[in-house]
């Protein structure tokens, strides 16, 4: 359900163009899936906040590579709970990723 | 206002250059590459807005700025001055100052409603705008300023940065395409000259740097970025 955020970085370098396109797709997403909203505007707000850390910012190539392993395993978690379906569960993933985003940034 | 003669172009290039190595705002790691915005990986890496710290420097690269615009563009062509947020904001005001203009600064992003949301200082239609930034790497960020400013009824044409990168053939095509011409002091290929000449850097990390600025798109893809470039 969310893994097209994923494929968005990729597709496009997941360098600071990249992230901007996520952010953007990811808060139309949120308007446009009630279901979902809580989860694509934690994502789109976690791809905007990459960009607004690291625009001209001398990031290097193990920077990008770990911020997008923490992307990927933010939308993993977010697509497990909604394919489980229990409201726990989507409850749980929402406050992981938002915790991820308090302390580490992304 | 404006003071300095005419520098020749060279010396400008030169000078520049020099100055950027001095306040080591210039950074080359081939080693751990650094990441372009558009995810292309490079061992270089130009912080240009360490340069409004130092008086002296900022003083002589915005007489430059303002021979090459007067030299090649006109003495009166210009109406007003406008800063992209955040880095070409103080260039612009420097420009501003010493051309005698008026300015305004350009948001990335849109503050309220109505088509100069974008925009903080006043505008009007017709106005014949300079963009002002810090650098251009792909152009990308110059085409989404002056894009805003044409929406509050600037005419914007030409675009001024005290850094070329100079190592995308495409960035003058794109830049044209959208009646933008791009003015700049030095370029790349100038630091990498002055840095052999003042022997900055280590000889393997300048020959690293020369393999990247023919070919960086092959450079990337040897280093884990993208082999193209992404808008």
């Amino acid at each position: 359900m969310f893994s097209f955020l994923t494929e968005i970085l990729i597709k496009n370098g997941k360098g600071i163009h990249a992230y901007r396109a996520c952010a953007e797709r990811g808060y139309e997403a949120a308007g446009e899936k009630p279901d979902a909203a809580a989860a694509f505007f934690l994502l789109a707000r976690s791809a905007e906040m990459f960009v607004d850390m690291n625009e001209r910012m001398p990031i290097t190539s193990k920077d990008i590579d770990a911020a997008f392993a923490q992307f990927q395993s933010n939308v993993e978690a977010l697509d497990s709970a909604w394919t489980n379906g229990s409201e726990r569960e989507t409850t749980k993933a929402l406050n992981f990723v938002a915790h991820s985003l308090m302390t580490r940034g992304t | 206002m404006f003071s300095n003669a005419f520098a020749d172009r060279e010396l400008i290039a030169e000078m520049t250059a020099r100055m950027l190595l001095e306040v080591n705002a210039v950074h080359f790691n081939s080693d751990k590459p650094y990441m372009f915005t558009s995810g292309l990986a490079s061992p270089v890496y130009i912080d240009c807005r360490k340069l409004i710290s130092y008086p002296r420097i900022r003083e002589t690269l915005m007489d430059f700025s303002v021979s090459v615009l007067l030299r090649d563009v006109g003495f009166e062509q210009f109406d007003a001055i406008a800063g992209g947020e955040t880095a070409g904001i103080p260039f612009a005001a420097w420009i501003a100052q010493k051309m005698g203009l008026p300015m305004q600064y350009v948001r990335k992003k849109s503050k309220g409603f109505g088509r100069d949301a974008q925009i903080e200082g006043d505008i009007t239609d017709g106005q014949r705008v300079l963009l002002v930034e810090d650098l251009t790497t792909d152009g990308g960020s110059k085409i989404k300023f002056c894009e805003a400013l044409r929406r509050a009824g600037a005419m914007v044409n030409h675009t001024i940065v005290v850094f070329y990168y100079d190592i995308f053939p495409e960035t003058q095509k794109t830049l044209a395409e959208h009646d933008l011409t791009l003015h700049s002091l030095a370029t790349w290929r100038d630091v990498l000259r002055v840095a052999r000449k003042q022997g900055h850097f280590d000889a393997g990390t300048l020959s690293e740097v020369e393999v990247f600025l023919n070919a960086p798109l092959e450079w990337s893809g040897r280093n884990g970025g993208s082999t193209e470039i992404l808008k």
